[in-house]
Parts: structure tokens; C-alpha cells; sequence
């Protein structure tokens, strides 16, 4: 079974998020900020990020940012934002985020996402990864 | 940099005639298209390390192009560029794999620097591809390697002895274990891919290392 981190310092869309991907038996690991997130992707095997773009102490760009030069560095990464900007979207496309999805989302959209992403990291197929 | 070759693809004479002015004079080689049709002729006709797409285009959009190309040649990489940069678009490019979203009017510097990156990512994955290839060739000659040893090879006896007791008479015979055996075909078959060239002799002897140190 394969397992995402949810990471996002609301608990409301943490919540929501699990629920949704809990009911699609995925199994979930959650995180309220990035140096969690860090330290659950150090020590547990993790298929996918979804991670919020504006948290207080490491925004989901600097966690990918990190991710990227850990050795788990293949793991895709969706950013989910209320906030999308240009910058933003350039500089997720230049850390190579596997997509960059704007709240409001359709659920099953990014479920979606999701298992498009797993299965192409699980291919070595990743659009970064080819 | 001698012989990365680019491609760039942009509906206005103005910048391919900068673009290829500034680059060649880097001593890169450089080709121009002035529309997607004429970019994806030249990429099925000739091998690029990286394409220069503008984003929009009269005939067809640099998304529309990027995709195309990907289907030609997937190790080539992208960089889209675009006077009217939006987010949608800029999410779109991420989505169909551009490498970068370069927004006009550029330091042609940063563009330099932008594409030294991106010949690296295109060693990177033609690197890849090599090793991946190199992978299947050998899975594939290690499986039919065993379908002829599983027909031909008689089974070798092991140096290894134990002491057996029949009748009051203690005697000393060779055993044969099934780990044995195994490691004694596994190293064999290494041994045909050393001698085929289809690995390093390094690659041999962490092989042989970790095959023992299964016995």
C-alpha cells in the first residue's frame, strides 16, 4: 500500500486530506511543518508529498528544495497553494514539484495527480526522471 | 563549450538572429526554426541537446511544441520563453516537463547559465539511458546464460568434506551444499559477461566478494 505525507500547518485541510486519500487506502503520515516533514521523509519509506506552499518556518518550495538533496530526492512533490503567483509557480517548475495545484481543488482531481505521480516515480518515468 | 547543439524555436527573426549570434559566438552550434511544424522536422532529422521554444507562436503554441518534441526525442531538453508569462501557463510548462520558463526581455547571460544547466541535465539522463540499456543487456544474456547452464553444466564438487559414520566405520566425503552450487553457477556466469566486456573487472570481484560471502 503506498504512502503520502500530508503536510500543511492547518489542520483543517490536514484533515480533509486524510480522510480523502485514508478512504482511497492510502496509508498517511502527517506533518504541521516542514522540519517534521524532513524528519518523517529521513525515517519512513514515503510514495508522495503533498505539501502546502506558505507554512511559518520552511515553505513547501524550501521543503522540496531539501527533499531534493536528500537521498530520498525522487520523491514527487505537489505543491497545493491559495496563494499561486508566477514566482511561485517558476521556481516550483525549476525544483521540479510534480504539480502545482490551486485551492480551491477538485478531490478527485488530485487524487488523481497522486497516483499518476506514484506510478511514474515507481517507473522511473517522473517527468524529471525519464 | 564545443558541439552542444541547440535549437531555437521562436516566430520572430529578431530573437532567433540574437539567440543565434550570442551562442554561436560560445562555440555552440546552433539551428533556428521560425515555426513548431519546421522545429519538429529538424528534431526528427537531426539530434539536439537543447530547444529554445517560444510560448506563443502564430501557428502552433511552444506547449503544443514542447509535447510534440517529447514524443520525438524525450532526452532533449526544454526551455520554454515567453513575453506574456502567466501562472497558468508557467504551471502547464511544469506539467508537460519543461526544464525552465524564461521570461522576456532576458540577461542573455542568465540564459547562458540556464542552458550549461541544461546540457548537464542532458548528459545526465543520456547517462542514464546508457546504464539502463547496459542493465537490460545483461539481465538478458544472465537469463539465457542460465537456461544454458540450467541444460549443460554438470555439477561441480566442493572442496568441502564431512565425517560419516556407517556401521562403526567413520569415513570423510565431499559435500556438495545447494549454496554452493549456486554461488559456483552465479560466479561462472559473471565470469562469461567479464570475459564478454559487458562488465569491469571491478564490477567482477564486488560481484565474486558478495557471492562468497553468501556461502
Amino acid at each position: 500500500m503506498n504512502k503520502i505525507l500530508i503536510v500543511d500547518d492547518e489542520l483543517l485541510i490536514r484533515d480533509l486530506l486524510y480522510d480523502h486519500f485514508s478512504a482511497h487506502d492510502y496509508h498517511i503520515s502527517m506533518a504541521e511543518s516542514g522540519q517534521k516533514a524532513l524528519d518523517i521523509i529521513g525515517n519512513e519509506r514515503i510514495d508522495c508529498v503533498l505539501t502546502d506552499l506558505r507554512m511559518p518556518d520552511m515553505d513547501g518550495l524550501e521543503l522540496t528544495r531539501k527533499v531534493r538533496e536528500s537521498p530520498n530526492r525522487n520523491i514527487p512533490v505537489i505543491i497545493i497553494t491559495g496563494f499561486p503567483s508566477l514566482e511561485s509557480a517558476i521556481e516550483a517548475l525549476r525544483t521540479r514539484v510534480y504539480d502545482y495545484v490551486v485551492k480551491p481543488f477538485n478531490l478527485n482531481r488530485l487524487y488523481g495527480t497522486v497516483e499518476k505521480a506514484i506510478a511514474e516515480a515507481n517507473g522511473n518515468q517522473s517527468h524529471w526522471e525519464q | 563549450m564545443p558541439n552542444h547543439s541547440i535549437l531555437v524555436v521562436d516566430d520572430e527573426l529578431f530573437v532567433r538572429e540574437l539567440l543565434e549570434e550570442y551562442f554561436s559566438k560560445l562555440d555552440f552550434e546552433v539551428s533556428v526554426a521560425s515555426s513548431g511544424p519546421a522545429a519538429l522536422k529538424m528534431v526528427a532529422e537531426s539530434r539536439f541537446k537543447v530547444a529554445l521554444i517560444d510560448l506563443k507562436m502564430s501557428d502552433m503554441d511552444g506547449i503544443e511544441v514542447l509535447k510534440s518534441i517529447r514524443e520525438l526525442d524525450e532526452n532533449l531538453i526544454m526551455i520554454l520563453m515567453t513575453g506574456y508569462p502567466t501562472v497558468e501557463s508557467s504551471i502547464e510548462a511544469m506539467r508537460s516537463g519543461a526544464y525552465d520558463y524564461v521570461i522576456k526581455p532576458f540577461r542573455l547571460n542568465e540564459l547562458k547559465d540556464i542552458i550549461s544547466r541544461a546540457i548537464k541535465e542532458h548528459q545526465f539522463r543520456s547517462e542514464i539511458g546508457d546504464i539502463k540499456s547496459r542493465i537490460d543487456t545483461i539481465e538478458r544474456k544472465l537469463a539465457s546464460l542460465t537456461n544454458e547452464q540450467d541444460l549443460k553444466r554438470p555439477p561441480k564438487k566442493s572442496k568441502r568434506t564431512a565425517v560419516t559414520e556407517s556401521d562403526g566405520v567413520y569415513s570423510r566425503t565431499a559435500v556438495v551444499s545447494d549454496s554452493d552450487l549456486a554461488a559456483d553457477c552465479q560466479l561462472e556466469r559473471w565470469g562469461k559477461l567479464l570475459k564478454e566486456g559487458l562488465i569491469s573487472q571491478q564490477e567482477f570481484d564486488a560481484n565474486k566478494k558478495r557471492i562468497l560471502a553468501a556461502v
